[in-house]
């Protein structure tokens, strides 16, 4: 008897059946690697990076809830060009920082981070400048100690009206309080006295200014 | 002879189970990737989401000021433009910046759908001495020329008809200069005052405030209204719940015996001067109607008020007063707060009443 030759065509099948699994079987590895929560997977430095960065986000959020970022903001740099967390007493031991720099006491510089506070504003002819507010200096050459590759940043805007004040310090008062004292109205300062300029001279709005800090 | 068909099933059976194990085990982990949310998203969606929803709170609180220093910096009848032009400079540098600090595109745009307009009285009258009251208005709020009330010397006591703004849930401004109050001559019968009235809609409780001068003199009032030496200003102050609250003259230390009032009622105060009673409108419960009532004496004399107001409220004219139609200025803001960014674009709209 004649065999009848054999018909392959279920290999065709098999081949296709096999390439749509291994297709289905990619995608749902490849969503499901992104999504996946490596939080069980992630190194210690990560999620540390993660709280940290948390951390600095509640503290500006906050500062800028009581005023105290919104003050340190409108005081620099005529009341002052520094803001610095590890030195918040005087030689009484009475508090004389501004309540910018209480609050990075208490949240970092008692926690042994270091940090670095930019001002990024619009400066008068439409650019973006930066300014480098912290203190964080190595000793020699005064440059800006660069932050760690696990650095946290938090970013925060301050927006500045013509009708602000600017924040000074007053030493002949009885506890003296950097920034604590109302200055000169905004508008009326002249050109050059605030490092931000008036970027909008027919609106209400004087200038906006992004806090930036970096923690490690 | 039996022909045996090839195994090649095996092969199948054994790629198939790979891949039902493969499946099995990317299920296991997307599952536990997951966040159960209102919209089930990945780890980077939820940070850009709190990213987004801390930077329109922040854009939010930005917006609010800026609408509140403009608020007070302009009056009903330049409000909007400038409003505007603030927005626009605020959008432009925000999102300048916002983009050079990541790839975050942030935008704002007015709601006209959401945002309200208010009644602003302003009517262009005639000086037409034969029509009734004789009510001369003109002149956006806040420029040199305020709308006026006048007294119409030829009216023989025809009622005036009375202006006001019904439906009103909100006030954020109502001044007057009364430059000359109306003159009623002691014991007269007739009931000359200048009568502010602040009601509620239903009737349940009224408040007003009653100007009036009254003459003691021989006679009756000068022809041309102006008070005499010897007549007696007066402010009144009324209310449901009490009646007749209090009253004060010229023997206050700030009440100006003679030449323009300044009465501020949405402030609460006479000449500067805080005065409690006069705060006491914001407890008739809303919807109130506005109502101002220049009433005359029947003969002779100015015996009408004589001054400029200003209103600015939330209300709405009646359409049976006889006057041309308001104008109906934004008051009240709403704009779109747009963030994108490659995860995700959040939207939301906020509304600039000026309240916290």
């Amino acid at each position: 008897m004649k065999r009848k030759p054999r018909e392959d065509t279920r290999s065709q099948a098999y081949t296709l059946e096999g390439v749509f699994a291994a297709v289905a079987v990619l995608t749902a590895l490849v969503f499901g690697l992104q999504v996946v929560d490596v939080g069980p997977w992630t190194s210690d430095t990560a999620q540390q990076t993660s709280d940290v960065e948390t951390r600095a986000e509640d503290l500006l959020d906050a500062a800028d809830e009581n005023g105290a970022l919104d003050e340190a903001v409108r005081c620099y740099p005529l009341g002052k060009q520094v803001f610095d967390g590890s030195n918040i007493t005087d030689s009484n031991g009475d508090v004389t920082a501004s309540r910018f720099e209480v609050m990075l006491n208490q949240t970092f510089d008692q926690q042994d981070y270091q940090y670095n506070i930019y001002f990024t504003y619009v400066s008068s002819n439409g650019t973006q400048d930066q300014r480098f507010v912290s203190s964080n200096r190595s000793a020699g050459d005064s440059g800006v100690i660069a932050p760690s590759d696990s650095a946290a940043v938090a970013r925060r805007t301050i927006t500045i009206f013509d009708g602000d004040y600017t924040m000074t310090t007053d030493r002949s008062g009885a506890a003296p309080r950097d920034c604590g004292k109302r200055g000169q109205q905004i508008r009326r300062l002249g050109e050059g006295l605030l490092t931000y300029g008036d970027v909008a001279t027919n609106s209400r709005l004087y200038n906006i200014v992004e806090v930036r800090l970096v923690v490690w | 002879m039996v022909v045996r068909e090839t195994d090649d099933r095996g092969q199948l059976l054994l790629v198939g189970g790979i891949a039902i194990a493969l499946v099995v085990l990317g299920g296991v982990v997307l599952l536990n990737g997951m966040l159960f949310t209102d919209n089930i998203g990945a780890r980077d969606n939820a940070d850009a989401m709190k990213d987004a929803q801390r930077t329109l709170n922040m854009m939010e609180g930005d917006l609010r000021q800026l609408t509140e220093r403009v608020r007070e910096e302009t009056t009903l009848g330049n409000f909007e433009s400038a409003i505007e032009d603030n927005l626009t400079t605020y959008r432009q540098h925000y999102t300048n910046l916002s983009f050079d600090s990541g790839v975050v595109y942030t935008d704002i745009e007015l709601n006209s759908t959401a945002a309200e307009n208010g009644v602003y009285l302003q009517r262009s009258g005639s000086n037409d001495p034969s029509e009734p009251c004789n009510e001369q208005f003109g002149g956006p709020m806040g420029s040199t020329q305020l709308p006026t009330f006048e007294y119409d010397p030829t009216n023989n006591g025809d009622p005036c008809q009375d202006l006001y703004v019904e439906g009103s849930e909100s006030i954020k401004q109502f001044n007057f200069t009364i430059r000359r109050f109306p003159c009623q001559p002691d014991g007269g019968s007739t009931d000359t005052n200048l009568t502010v009235h602040i009601n509620s809609s239903d009737g349940s409780a009224y408040w007003n405030v009653r100007f009036v001068s009254i003459y003691t003199g021989p006679g009756s009032c000068n022809a041309d209204g102006n008070s005499p030496g010897d007549a007696i200003r007066y402010v009144e102050i009324y209310n449901s719940s009490e009646g007749h609250i209090t009253s004060y003259d010229d023997t206050e230390p700030w009440f100006p015996d003679a030449g323009p009032m300044e009465v501020d009622i949405h402030d609460g105060t006479i000449e500067g001067q805080p005065i409690p009673a006069l705060d006491s409108w914001e407890s008739v419960d809303k919807p109130f109607e506005i109502k101002l009532q220049n009433h005359g004496g029947e003969t002779g004399g100015a015996e009408k008020a004589l001054g400029t107001y200003g209103l600015w409220t939330d209300g709405t004219p009646p359409t049976d007063i006889d006057s041309p139609t308001p104008d109906r200025p934004l008051t009240i803001l709403a704009v779109d707060i747009v963030y994108q960014r490659p995860e995700l674009r959040y939207n939301r709209t906020i509304v600039l009443d000026g309240e916290d």
